[in-house]
């Protein structure tokens, strides 16, 4: 079965750039294109992909907005960000709301396409500087009272060697695991990190 | 509800029960409302009332609910010293202004015009008298108080020496007064205080406790003494009490006896053992225990003078850890013998347990570091080890010497390794190498099963009753072999996905398959799987074990859940829509609530039918007949109503009536209602959940989840029944639902309102407009004072414009001339990629340009990440390793443009001759602050170039002139045959440094 694939992305060029590629590779198919969040809103939800390429950039609504908002329809769609420059703090920031990965505009199309494919297995990439924040974010969090917000030791583990390089092939390696395990591993700290990002929410709407 | 507390008491101090507590501390970052405690009591509602000097807090085993004299009227003082409940549920809390009655809303304050001696002295201790009234303790004042007026105890009652006064309960609900001289009792009929029992000399007695069999205990500086014939005997020694000076002696309903020592903190008293045990407390102040309470639930709750409020609660699960021998934590196999030996493979070597104890192997020498795939005990007893990395291969292990066995399907110098080991009914011992399976039975091996399906390691392994072997092959699915066909199953299929971890087999033959994605089921040939939207708690299947009372116990990352298999079964039939799974973790004693798997065997069950589980915190240890179900379920209460219009109901407060009658809205609520409702649980608030609805808006119940709010918009003028009920964690719901009404008054529209409304609206335009200018104003002045900066800004636009552009000119050229000439398919193939390189190139440095260009990125952090970047994409490139090594978090400090190019340049050209020249496997990247300088590192393992002498090869020359343009340095430090390291060091004053003026 083909994975369904959505571009949002207002750039035309690129967006038929991508749904030729994705058109003309077995394996995948191009779902409904969107050239803004607002038209994303409102075509996705009715039109699940499997995965959408998401612009970090859009006009008026963001990326990350739109994430968000879909996410919470669409729980079994995953997201990738595009960017132009690697923006950490708005990868991150992406990531808590709901995003499973984050792609450079300018990468090779065989990498494009992997990292699809990956996504859609249930694994998520993480790179070395989305690690170092996320261990950050995850010590100033300091003890939080529900455990299903706070990371698990191999998680720590995880989370530690990617901060310091390593690639996910080199920690299953080190640790003695699977790489495929690592790659769920990854996806459950992202998933940590948006439950952390609802409950943040929520404590702020509640100290208002 | 009794029943639920008697059963849960008993198995608490069953014979077995494994004797741990499992502590949870809330201090006032989780909202309370300061951490000195000075009283804490769970009241008949299920509520947990804590005191401190700052405010009363209710608790409901999720949020603090705080009530202090600014928001509660009647609470005169927010220094609580003292709660206690009477028969009639009348809380009563002892402030510093005097004794506070809360009964049915309404509060009362009692104080020196009723009879108590003292204004500015709090009330410290509170005991319901058991026929009305409340004995209270100011000062050393002690007396009883009742209908309305406090009686003072005296010499006419027959009380003693006056210093030094607490009082303690009596078995029959009285009193035990202490004091510095000896100890009298007043009985709750008694009219007359007993004699004196006085204290033996010289110590200073602290506490007194009359146990459930009604022998005195007593807490001294000198230890604890217990009452025998009539004279105090020590008794510190006998019962292994740690530490001095006694400070408090208390016995909750469930009978065991707890003491706190000055020097060793918390102990209980272990029934079995027959010896006090400490509690190992968290934080500084964990030997300053204040007050103390056991819930109906069994916890015990434990205030303390600086540390916050302790949950304890008892563990049912037992972890085995380092602390009890094993090698290491991280358990990776484990195998549970047919004699009930636990064999254990450990990141750091094999331990077993066997009869309680555990042995650890080697016992003495070190030996170096062994990966263990997988560890497994045959029929007769033998022990079979499979080693990974070097010196892998299959061993048999005697308890001292492994032997290496020659495996048909592992040849001595594969590369490949064993991950799974099975022991089938038939006691046949399968071996599952990377290509072939194959058995050993008494001591022979039978026939290898090989087929080109197993195209990688076996990573689950079982042989079922038809004799057909079940292998999974990580990454391609599972493997059927019978009658010598291989069938293969996959996602396609309807498996969970390719890479099975974990097989069971139940007693009607049902297969059930674990993996990262889920359970599946394989039933008469049909595949179904079952996921967390079936009601799992989460998709990783690392193991999956089963009890003697038909539940699944499944190891996940996020604890082990029980689960009916009666009902996975009618999910996967679809005859439910979900299943129902307990969980199991670390506030239930696993050490770590992540299990581990990928290896078989990695569980399983002993004879007598305990639990083992290998998981990142040692071994899991769990006895299902210790896990009985606590039946209790919580009952709902309203605890706050509120509307568009505000606040609308808020019981709780005592001015405010309870959740009596029916509530009247205001005009215009219906357009938003939120009701926020709570269910007091304080032993597992997280696993509650709640349904509700509203008739006659919503007849059907809505599954909330652990939402604790339900939200209604647009709701018409009415009579309205809000209802809600809540489930305990075992799923069972509460049959009587909680009910709230309320109606919602019609709307109507004045004339008067409306013109209050506008001109509140344009008094609000009017401040917004006014904001907002204030707003521009400043930005203007900021645009100014970076004027200079936009100026250089400007100047890097330029550049960028005529760099790229020029380049960009380049680039359709190229392209045009492919688009006239006529190429052969190779030559354009060749045109074509040469264009992807330069266009791919543009876009590199222009994404370079812009990090530059952009002031967002003026910090060293978004340096240390670009240099990261830079560092990995360069040695990806050259198939190099990266370490990285920065500080997590680094201080927000500026760093200019300016800086920041000069810096990347330099490190790149360090890449570089690290990438081109050194013959390195790996390259590192270091940066550190020291309180004047950033020193950037970049070291390679390569040859260990020495710098060349000319200085200008290799790009020295230009590293050092951009490390002086920042009045930094570059220390070139090559150590012959183990790298090269570069170091720059950079003032931290010039990172932020404006150009020089040209």
């Amino acid at each position: 079965m083909s994975i369904k694939v959505s571009v949002v992305e207002d750039n035309e060029s690129i967006r038929q750039g991508l749904v030729e590629l994705l058109d003309s590779t077995p394996g995948f198919r191009a779902g409904p294109a969107c050239a803004s969040a607002e038209e994303a809103l409102q075509i996705l939800s009715a039109q699940p992909a499997d995965v959408v390429l998401m612009d970090i950039n859009l006009p008026r609504m963001s990326g990350i907005d739109c994430v968000r908002s879909l996410k919470r329809v669409l729980p079994c769609t995953q997201f990738i960000m595009l960017t132009i420059a690697e923006e950490s703090e708005r990868v991150f920031e992406s990531l808590r709301a709901g995003a499973s990965g984050y792609l450079v505009k300018n990468v090779p199309p065989e990498k494009l396409l992997a990292s699809i494919a990956e996504v859609h297995r249930g694994g998520s990439p993480m790179s070395s500087q989305i690690a170092r924040l996320l261990v950050r974010s995850f010590q100033e969090a300091g003890d939080h009272p529900s455990e299903a917000e706070n990371l698990t030791p191999r998680e720590q583990q995880i989370l530690d060697l990617l901060a310091r390089g390593y690639r996910s092939k080199e920690v299953a390696e080190e640790l003695g695991i699977g790489v495929q395990t690592v790659l769920t591993h990854i996806r459950n700290i992202y998933e940590k990190l948006q439950v952390r990002s609802r409950a943040e929410a929520v404590a702020r709407y509640l100290r208002r | 509800m009794f029943l639920g507390f008697a059963t849960s008491a008993l198995s608490l101090f069953a014979e077995d029960w494994p004797g741990g507590w499992h502590v949870q501390k809330w201090s006032s970052e989780h909202g309370l409302p300061q951490n000195n405690v000075r009283a804490v009591l769970q009241s008949r509602s299920g509520y947990l009332w804590v005191g401190t000097l700052m405010g009363l807090a209710r608790f409901d085993g999720m949020n603090f609910r705080v009530f202090t004299h600014t928001d509660t009227p009647g609470l005169v003082s927010d220094t609580i010293c003292a709660l206690a409940e009477d028969e009639s549920g009348a809380l009563w809390v002892g402030t510093q202004k005097g004794l506070i009655q809360w009964e049915n809303g309404v509060s009362k304050l009692w104080n020196t015009n009723h009879g108590f001696p003292f204004a500015g002295n709090g009330i410290q201790q509170l005991q319901a008298h058991p026929k009305g009234g409340i004995w209270f303790r100011q000062g050393n004042a002690v007396g009883l108080f009742k209908d309305g007026q406090a009686k003072l105890y005296g010499k006419a009652d027959g009380l003693g020496a006056e210093s030094g006064r607490r009082f303690y309960s009596t078995l029959k609900g009285g009193i035990l007064m202490s004091s510095r001289t000896g100890l009298q009792r007043l009985e709750p009929d008694d009219v007359r205080f007993s004699a004196l029992l006085p204290w033996p000399a010289p110590s200073d007695f602290w506490c007194v406790l009359e146990d459930d069999h009604g022998v005195l205990w007593a807490g001294s500086e000198a230890g604890l003494f217990r009452l025998e014939h009539n004279k105090w005997e020590p008794q510190s020694a006998r019962y292994g009490v740690q530490g001095q000076w006694v400070t408090r002696l208390l016995q909750f309903h469930s009978g065991t006896i707890w003491l706190a020592t000055k020097e060793k903190g918390l102990q209980f008293l272990n029934l079995n053992r027959r010896r006090f045990e400490s509690v190992p407390l968290p934080g500084g102040h964990w030997h300053d225990v204040g007050c103390m309470c056991q819930d109906e639930e069994g916890n015990v709750w434990v205030g303390t003078g600086g540390g916050g409020l302790l949950r304890l609660r008892p563990t049912k699960i037992r972890s085995w850890g380092q602390a009890d021998g094993l090698p290491h934590d991280d358990v990776r196999t484990l195998c549970a013998a047919p004699d009930g030996t636990i064999w254990i493979g450990s990141e750091l070597g094999l331990a077993r347990i066997r009869n309680n104890r555990v042995e650890a192997f080697p016992r003495s020498r070190p030996e170096p570091r062994q990966r263990i795939g997988a560890i497994g005990v045959d029929a007769n007893g033998t022990v079979w080890v499979s080693k990974l990395g070097e010196g892998r291969g299959l061993f048999r292990f005697d308890g001292k010497d492994y032997q290496r066995v020659e495996h048909p399907a592992l040849p001595t110098n594969s590369t490949h390794s064993i991950h799974s080991f099975h022991l089938d009914r038939a006691g046949r011992f399968w071996i599952a190498g990377r290509g072939s399976v194959n058995y050993i039975s008494n001591g022979v091996f039978g026939p290898k099963i090989s087929s080109p399906e197993f195209k990688a390691e076996a990573s689950a392994l079982w042989f079922d009753r038809r004799e057909h072997l079940w292998v999974g092959v990580a990454g391609f699915g599972l493997k059927r072999c019978y009658e010598g066909k291989v069938q293969s199953l996959t996602s396609r299929d309807g498996l969970c996905d390719d890479r099975p971890i974990s097989i069971y087999e139940d007693a009607d033959g049902t297969l059930w398959v674990g993996s990262e994605s889920g359970l599946s089921r394989i039933k008469d040939g049909r595949v179904t799987a079952l996921r967390t939207q079936d009601g799992l708690v989460e998709n990783v299947i690392n193991q999956i074990l089963e009890d003697q009372y038909g539940y699944f116990w499944l190891g996940g990352l996020r604890g082990i859940h029980r689960v009916r298999r009666a009902d996975l079964n009618a999910r996967a039939e679809g005859r439910i829509a979900r299943v129902h799974c307990l969980e199991y973790g670390e506030p239930d004693g696993m050490a770590s609530s992540e299990t581990n798997g990928e290896r078989q065997p990695c569980g399983g069950r002993t004879a007598d039918g305990r639990l083992w589980f290998a998981s990142m915190g040692g071994v899991v240890e769990i006895d299902p007949k210790l896990l009985v179900p606590d039946e209790k379920i919580p009952r709902v209460t309203i605890e706050q109503v509120e509307s568009v219009n505000g606040l609308a109901f808020r019981p709780g407060i005592p001015s405010q009536p309870w959740a009596a009658g029916l509530l009247q809205l205001p005009p215009g609520s219906g357009r938003l209602i939120g009701l926020h409702y709570s269910a007091p649980s304080l032993t597992a608030a997280e696993q509650i959940r709640f349904q509700h609805r509203l008739e006659p808006a919503y007849t059907g119940w809505h599954d909330a989840g652990e939402e604790r709010t339900a939200f209604y918009t647009g709701l018409r003028p009415g009579k309205y029944r809000f209802q809600v009920r809540a489930s305990n964690p075992h799923g069972v719901w509460r049959e009587e639902p909680t009910t709230f009404a309320f109606t919602l008054a019609p709307r109507f529209y004045e004339r008067r309102s409306l013109q209050v409304a506008a001109g509140v609206l344009l008094l609000l335009v009017g401040l917004a407009v006014h904001q907002w200018r204030i707003h521009v104003i400043r930005r203007l002045e900021k645009l100014e004072r970076d004027q200079a900066l936009i100026v250089e800004r400007a100047r890097i636009a330029e550049d960028l414009h005529d760099d790229l552009g020029a380049n960009l000119t380049g680039l359709a050229l190229k392209a045009e001339l492919t688009r006239r000439q006529q190429l052969l398919p190779d030559q354009l193939a060749r045109h074509l990629s040469d264009l992807v390189t330069t266009a791919r190139g543009l876009s590199d440095s222009m994404r370079e340009a812009i990090w530059l260009a952009n002031p967002r990125h003026d910090t060293l952090e978004s340096l240390a990440s670009q240099l990261a970047r830079q560092t990995e994409s360069l040695a990806t490139d050259a198939g190099l390793r990266v370490r990285l090594d920065l500080p997590p978090a680094l201080p927000n400090l500026r760093v200019s443009s300016r800086a920041r190019h000069q810096l990347c340049l330099a490190v790149k050209e360090a890449l570089h001759n690290a990438v081109k020249h050194a013959d390195a496997r790996e390259i590192r990247l270091g940066l550190t602050l020291s309180p004047t300088e950033l020193e950037l590192s970049v070291s390679d393992d390569g040859r260990g170039l020495v710098q060349p002498v000319n200085g200008e090869g290799q790009g020295v020359g230009n590293m050092r002139e951009r490390l002086a343009r920042l009045d930094g340095a570059v220390a070139w430090d090559p150590v012959p045959d183990s790298g090269t390291r570069v170091l720059f060091r950079i003032p931290l004053q010039s990172l932020n440094s404006l150009p020089p003026a040209s």
